[in-house]
C-alpha cells in the first residue's frame, strides 16, 4: 500500500481482511472494503453509512444472501486448511523456509512465481504462501484519484468509500479480463464474471448509490478546515 | 452415483500447466476429504506451493557450484545468447524436373 493512503485507511484494509476470512473468502473485494469501513465505528464514514441503513451486522447478512445466491463464493476451506488435508503444515513451511532463505527472497520468488507474463499467463495464479488476493485495486486507485481531484495528501476512509462507489460505477479495465485474472478469479472461487459485489450489497441493503455519494461529498466538504 | 469433475478439473488444468488427470485424480484421493472441489483445491493450493519452494531451491543451487536452469526466463536468455541457426536456403527445382 502506498504512502498517500492514512493510517486508517491502513486498518480498514486489514478490517476488510480479517472480514473475508470471517466470511470463508479467499479474496479481498471491495465489498468487504465496505464491511472493514463499518467495522471501525470510529470513523465518519461508518456514520455516513449507518444514516442510510447499513450496519455491519446488516450487512454481512446481505453479504450471506449474496452468497446464496451465488453473487459471491460461499464460505470455503482456507489454504492452510485445504494443504492440512494433504498432511502439510503450511505455517512450519512458512517459518521454515523464511528462516533458510529470508523474508526478501522469500518474497521475492512469491513475487515472480505468480507475476502475469507475457499473454498474461502466469506461472500459478496464487500461492498459499501469500495473503488472500487482493481485488481492491482499481477501488483503490479511484480514491487515490479522488484525493488529489479533492486536494487532500492522503487518501482517508470518506475517500475511501468514494473510491469504492466510483468503482461501482467504472467497468474493470480490460487487462481484467487476461487469461491470469481469469486463472486468479477461479483459484478464489469466483465467476469469470465478478467486477465486485459492492453494487449488490448496497442495492440488498437498499442504499442509493447517488444518494450516499452526496452525502460523503458533503462530509468530505464539512471536514474541511 | 455420477460426481462431475468437469468444472473442477477445467478450473484445474486451466490453473497450470498440463498435469495428467489421473495424477491430479491420484492425489485429489489422498486428500482426506470426500468433496473432490475441496480434494481439487488442495491441489491448486499445493502446485502455488511448489512453484516457490522450487524456485527457492533453484536459487540456491548457483551458490552450491550446481547450474540448473530453474529460472524459464534465465533459459531463454542463455538459449538467446546462442550463436543463430544459420537458415538453410530454400532449394528451388527448375521446372523442367518436375514435369517429369
Amino acid at each position: 500500500m502506498g504512502d498517500r493512503f492514512s493510517g486508517q485507511v491502513g486498518r480498514v484494509i486489514d478490517l476488510a481482511r480479517d472480514e473475508a476470512e470471517r466470511l470463508g473468502h479467499r479474496y479481498v473485494g471491495p465489498e468487504h472494503l465496505v464491511l472493514g469501513l463499518l467495522r471501525d465505528g470510529s470513523s465518519r464514514t461508518a456514520g455516513v453509512l449507518r444514516a442510510h441503513g447499513a450496519d455491519l451486522a446488516a450487512s454481512r447478512a446481505a453479504l450471506g444472501r449474496l452468497a446464496e445466491a451465488g453473487v459471491v463464493p460461499g464460505p470455503q476451506p482456507s489454504d492452510a486448511e485445504l494443504l492440512g488435508t494433504l498432511g502439510i503444515d503450511l505455517d512450519a513451511i512458512r517459518r521454515g523456509i523464511v528462516r533458510v532463505f529470508g523474508v526478501q527472497a522469500v518474497k521475492h520468488v512469491i513475487g515472480e512465481a505468480v507475476r502475469a507474463r507475457r499473454g498474461g499467463v502466469g506461472r500459478v495464479p496464487r500461492t498459499p504462501l501469500q495473503g488472500p488476493a487482493m481485488l481492491t485495486t482499481q477501488a483503490t486507485w479511484l480514491a487515490s484519484r479522488q484525493a488529489e481531484a479533492l486536494g487532500h495528501d492522503a487518501v482517508n476512509p470518506e475517500l475511501l468509500l468514494l473510491g469504492v462507489l466510483e468503482d461501482v460505477r467504472t467497468p474493470w479495465p480490460r487487462c481484467m479480463n487476461n487469461p491470469w485474472v481469469r486463472q486468479l478469479l477461479a483459484s478464489v472461487g469466483l465467476p469469470e464474471s465478478y467486477r465486485g459485489a459492492t453494487g449488490p450489497l448496497l442495492e440488498t441493503l437498499g442504499i442509493d448509490l447517488k444518494e450516499l455519494n452526496a452525502a460523503l461529498m458533503a462530509e468530505l466538504r464539512a471536514g474541511v478546515p | 452415483m455420477a460426481i462431475d469433475f468437469t468444472g473442477s478439473q477445467c478450473r484445474l488444468t486451466f490453473m497450470g500447466e498440463a498435469t495428467a488427470s489421473s495424477e491430479v485424480t491420484q492425489v485429489a484421493a489422498a486428500t482426506s476429504s470426500q468433496d473432490p472441489e475441496v480434494g481439487l483445491a488442495a491441489v491448486a493450493a499445493l502446485r502455488g506451493l511448489v512453484e516457490v519452494l522450487e524456485a527457492l531451491q533453484g536459487g540456491e543451487r548457483p551458490r552450491q557450484g550446481l547450474v540448473l536452469a530453474a529460472d524459464r526466463g534465465q533459459a531463454r536468455r542463455d538459449q538467446a545468447g546462442r550463436a543463430p541457426q544459420v537458415r538453410r536456403p530454400t532449394l528451388w527445382v527448375p521446372e523442367v524436373l518436375t514435369d517429369g
